[in-house]
């Protein structure tokens, strides 16, 4: 069966702690974006409360898909599929949000599309700009993943490089958890940086000329071990010098990656693709490389549902839609190929 | 008022159903209890459970969902579909506690009835009834502290006063009612849609009677917290 090019497709995402619903049509074209976000709930934890995460969810996801239908001005009947996140995330939060998909697509008789977040995550960057052609490297920094990433044009992926312990956004965290920042760390490190001399301390660029594996872990430590000893630290400068040692790494290794895969173009994508420093970086290197750089829009790096619509869109081209016993899976990987040949 | 026809969903229990009830009584119900998968047997349930009774999704006036207590994440998947499904069709919704749902199929009995549900952890959430009616407050207590509270005529229902049988071993458990069922959800919910008792999606929430862990013990908060994916 033919499928048209423009189908409305409502993207559900509930996967950890923003509960976002999105219509998009034709997998590019953003008609809404809803996200209520639940920071403020988990803030005091210093983390995401798996449980409090659960129940918020719950308490907003048909008013956020309200909210994003209404904003869209669609009405049910244009909605021509319902894409929702079915992994990886936090199973009780997963749940919330495939039920409720699940319970649209049959009430309004339409496919249910099965997104994996991460996958979400890669389309993002093109939701801004879709006329950049594979390949494409894609550098994905969350709190939970770092991955550079190989992009063809059917939305195949390679995963080329990954880290071998922490997370880019994992390491912000831990270190502005133990310089006793506000929680989440990213941005606030982000904001102190701007104040503070990048080389005012030179942490170690673990890895660097070696591969195109990330290890995070050794920075966090040395953060740690600079703070002890020099107990009159200035938080600024520390900030600086730490993002500005992630930064470098990877920047460094995205380049190395884009060039194997001769990419047309450069990526961001995943919450630490809001980070100020590694959009600078990475537009930076584009222009070295003569290669064009796709940031997306602030609210299209974090958590957000028309990442989810627009994978749906191509996931329905590309294997049909899923069953209404669809379950979760929190451990869902993303379906890597081996090599794309690039 | 005829030709009311109501959706009951119940997912709050190890148990997942669903029922088709209408003034006849259940048109039909399915129920499965083994594996805990309600997220992945729900909605295909009430796909089938409309076609074999063949009643249209736009025959169906009210939904009537477990909001609980019981486990946490099997009643969210209940109540993001109930509430998802009630939107969608612009029908208007009832609320029944697993209690409720319990004690409506203990009305002929003229003893006084506690509902006791499994709460894990050594304790359970027990309502009283009589005839179908509540007699307390629903509450969250361990096993021993209600058997202490009991009248001597009590019977008790509910997974929780099977799982605990050998403490109330000196009081009647029914033991043929065990978890919340659908057919009693979709019952009650007929009930009150005939009398007009019925609320929009919007204000059906759900009864947890626990707070979440993090909150109730800061000891275990660092063991609770996941790295946000950002
Ligand atoms: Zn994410």
């Amino acid at each position: 069966m033919a499928r048209p090019m423009t189908e409305t497709i409502l993207g559900i995402e509930t996967s950890c702690d923003e509960t976002a619903a999105a219509v998009v049509i034709g997998g590019r074209d953003i008609r809404s974006n809803i996200i209520a976000t639940q920071i403020d709930l988990h803030a005091e934890f210093g983390g995401v409360v798996p449980e409090i995460a659960g129940r918020a969810h719950e308490q907003h996801i048909t008013a956020t898909v309200a909210a994003a239908l209404d904003e869209a001005r669609v009405s049910a009947a244009e909605i021509d599929a319902v894409a929702a996140t079915v992994g990886p995330g936090l199973i009780g939060s997963l749940l919330v949000g495939v039920s409720a998909a699940k319970a649209l697509a049959l009430v309004w008789d339409v496919p249910f599309i099965g997104v994996n977040h991460l996958e979400a995550h890669f389309e993002a960057a093109l939701l801004e700009d879709p006329t950049l052609d594979p390949p494409l490297l894609i550098i994905l920094v969350s709190g939970g993943h770092t991955m550079l990433v190989a992009m063809d044009a059917t939305r195949r992926f390679q995963l080329l490089g990954r880290t071998l312990d922490d997370a880019a956004g994992e390491a912000f965290d831990k270190v502005a958890r133990y310089l006793e920042l506000d929680f989440p760390g990213g941005p606030v490190i982000d904001r102190l940086a701007k104040s503070g001399d990048p080389t005012a301390v030179k942490f170690p660029r673990p890895m660097l000329r070696d591969g195109l594996d990330f290890s995070f872990s050794g920075v966090k430590t040395s953060v740690i071990n600079h703070v002890r000893a020099n107990p009159d630290y200035d938080v600024n400068d520390i900030a600086a010098s730490f993002q500005a040692a992630v930064v470098d790494v990877l920047v460094t290794k995205a380049r190395r990656a884009a060039d194997q895969i001769g990419a047309n173009g450069i990526c961001l994508a995943g919450g630490v693709a809001a980070n100020s420093a590694l959009r600078a970086a990475v537009t930076e290197a584009g222009a070295a490389d003569g290669r064009r750089v796709l940031l997306p829009r602030l609210d299209l790096c974090t958590d957000n549902a028309a990442m989810v619509a627009a994978s749906g869109w191509w996931r329905l081209r590309s294997s049909g839609p899923d069953k209404l016993d669809a379950g979760a899976d929190p451990r869902l990987k993303v379906n890597f190929v081996d090599d794309l040949g690039l | 008022m005829s030709d009311v026809l109501v959706l009951g969903i119940e997912t709050a229990t190890a148990q997942v159903g669903a029922a088709l009830v209408d003034e006849s009584g259940l048109v039909g119900s399915f129920h499965v209890t083994r594996d805990r998968r309600h997220a992945e047997t729900l909605v295909p349930a009430i796909r089938q459970l409309l076609e074999t009774c063949s009643v249209e999704l736009a025959d169906i006036e009210a939904i009537g969902v477990d909001v609980g207590p019981g486990l946490f994440t099997g009643l969210r998947v209940g109540l993001a579909t109930s509430k998802s499904m009630a939107f969608a069709l612009q029908i208007p919704m009832v609320a029944v506690t697993s209690f409720e749902a319990l004690a409506s199929e203990t009305r002929w009995c003229d003893a006084p009835v506690v509902a006791v549900i499994d709460a894990r952890r050594g304790e359970v959430f027990h309502q009283s009834f009589r005839e179908g009616e509540a007699l307390g407050e629903p509450g969250v207590a361990t096993p021993e502290t209600i058997r202490d509270g009991l009248d001597a005529d009590a019977v008790l229902i509910g997974d929780g006063a099977i799982r605990y049988a050998a403490v109330f071993e000196t009081h009647k458990v029914a033991s043929t009612i065990v978890y919340p069922a659908a057919g009693a959800v979709g019952r009650y919910c007929f009930a009150r849609a005939v009398a007009g008792q019925v609320v929009s999606h919007d204000r059906v929430a759900p009864m947890y009677l626990r707070r979440p862990d993090a909150v109730a013990n800061w000891a275990t908060v660092s063991g609770q917290v996941s790295t946000k994916h950002r």
